[in-house]
């Protein structure tokens, strides 16, 4: 086999065979679980409400979510996968095993990748045929009418995750520290599209807009979600903020990766 | 352990030569030169911070030197095909995952190396840690990580080999056990590069003394030219003051 299919294979055994894998893959799975408790909860609430106001009520549309909480985790298992071993001092023998760096840090994306590939379709489907099957024919607001095909959107949140696991693995590769490239996801996730979001003016919507976690809805639309994010990109520009996001980082990392100390 | 056909080993060296190392304000290595030899144990002697653990790190191509070259059989590191069976090497025994199993430990870098799974078993057995094979390396005590990293580098069967202070943590039967498994490697005609600040270790298991102060090789010489009754010690003292 090639170095590279070497350095997948050798990766693929390290990233499965320590427990923390395991653990963040069940926490993105959690997240489809947690959705249908959150179905069963609002169903529960909208049978026993009269039917005037039945019309006033809204659920959101749930698989965004469950992508959110698979995507946290597959961030997480991007960057644990590099800096966990910068913080044992591993990555030495990675890098006297495998002295091509390149090869190591793209085989480690591409392992993520794929995994968050699996988790993020995975859970979004989940959702969505559970969700479904759970609320029935109950016609809700925010939810997709039954003309409405979602396998499209649903696409669309699956590469959102990968984005994430991509994103993690590129920004760990960066500063090799767990909890810097947390902060930084946690604040680009999180933090910057609530601040934003307080801030008037048009600059702060176009700072918003192109924000990793406002990149999916402004892709594909479904059950006229009422997104806290701002609508500014045309869907091909925000399929390519995601591609940025996912691989500039990366791509950065792979150039230094070769010059620095290890 | 497998003799090679012919004398492919003769030209295993690791030649150090003019190494410079900065860091920030501070010369890590200056000018640093020596070379190891086959069928030798060479000894790599001195105090902390004198730049034995950056050379190492240089050989393997883990660090760039400012200036000079590291080869290991007239390469250097990094342009090395399968390194894992030219050059073993133990840097930091506890540089583990320590959530992850001592066989699996071994399986990446048998893989990495596109090595058979079968030398996982081998060198487990050579470096006697069959029996918790399947354990967490978290769990290991130091004597035992440094069994499973010698167990890393065997598993190419390299003709060169680097130890970084092997003998920290290891109880007196793993100290002979390591003496004794470098000087068989000596006798198979390997090269073995052996740091350590241990100097009565080094008086028994080297065949040659790089001592070096400051990034500044101070002396290089064979054990057995010391002479004049002088111990290691002694001639250790005497070349860095």
């Amino acid at each position: 086999m090639n170095a590279f299919g070497d350095a997948v294979a050798a990766e693929w055994i390290k990233l499965r065979t320590v427990r923390i894998t395991w653990w963040l893959l069940a926490g993105g799975f959690g997240g489809a679980a947690l959705m249908c408790l959150l179905a069963f909860s609002a169903v529960a609430q909208w049978d026993n409400v009269p039917a005037e106001r039945q019309a006033d009520s809204y659920v959101s549309w749930l698989p965004p979510v469950a992508g959110w909480i698979a995507a946290l985790c597959v961030a997480v298992l991007g960057i644990l996968s590099v800096t966990g071993e910068y913080g044992s001092g591993l990555i030495r023998a990675t890098f006297v095993a495998m002295p091509r760096r390149r090869l190591v840090l793209g085989a480690k994306a591409l392992l993520v990748g794929l995994v968050a590939a699996g988790a993020g379709a995975g859970a979004v489907v989940l959702t969505e045929l559970a969700v479904n099957a759970i609320i029935g024919d109950r016609v809700i607001n925010g939810q997709p009418g039954p003309a409405e095909n979602t396998v499209g959107a649903l696409a669309v949140l699956a590469l959102s995750v990968v984005m994430c696991g991509l994103l993690g693995t590129g920004l760990a590769a960066l500063t090799r520290s767990a909890v810097a490239s947390i902060v930084t996801l946690v604040l680009l996730w999180y933090g910057l599209p609530i601040i934003l979001g307080n801030v008037p003016g048009r600059w702060a919507e176009r700072v918003g807009a192109v924000l990793p976690a406002a990149l999916a809805d402004q892709v594909v639309t479904v059950g006229g979600a009422q997104s806290v994010y701002t609508h500014l990109l045309a869907p091909p520009v925000a399929l390519a903020v995601m591609a940025a996001w996912a691989l500039v980082p990366l791509g950065v990392a792979l150039v230094l990766v070769e010059r620095r100390d290890a | 352990m497998r003799v090679p056909p012919g004398g492919g080993w003769l030209c295993a060296v690791i030649e150090v030569c003019e190494l410079t190392k900065r860091y920030g304000g501070t010369t890590a290595l200056d000018a640093l030169t020596f070379t190891a030899r086959p069928g030798e144990v060479t000894g790599f002697l001195g105090p902390n911070g004198a730049g034995k653990s950056t050379t190492m790190r240089i050989i393997l191509g883990l660090d760039r030197p400012d200036a000079g070259t590291a080869t290991v059989n007239g390469a250097a590191y990094r342009g090395l095909d399968r390194p894992t069976r030219q050059v073993g090497a133990v840097l930091d025994a506890s540089a583990v995952a320590g959530g992850r199993r001592a066989v699996d430990h071994l399986r990446w870098q048998a893989r990495a190396a596109g090595l058979p799974a079968t030398r996982v078993d081998e060198v487990l057995a050579d470096v006697g840690l069959s029996d918790v094979a399947r354990r967490r390396v978290g769990g290991f005590s130091l004597g035992m990580k440094q069994r499973l990293g010698i167990a890393g580098a065997l598993l190419g069967d390299p003709p060169v080999l680097l130890f970084d202070e092997p003998v920290n943590g290891l109880d007196p039967d793993g100290v002979r056990w390591i003496r004794d498994l470098l000087r068989g490697f000596a006798a198979q005609g390997r090269t073995v590069l052996l740091s350590s600040h241990l100097m009565s270790e080094l008086e028994r298991t080297a065949d040659r003394v790089v001592i070096v102060v400051r990034g500044r090789v101070v002396a290089d010489a064979p054990l057995a030219a010391l002479g004049d009754g002088l111990s290691l010690e002694d001639f250790y003292l005497k070349a860095t003051t």
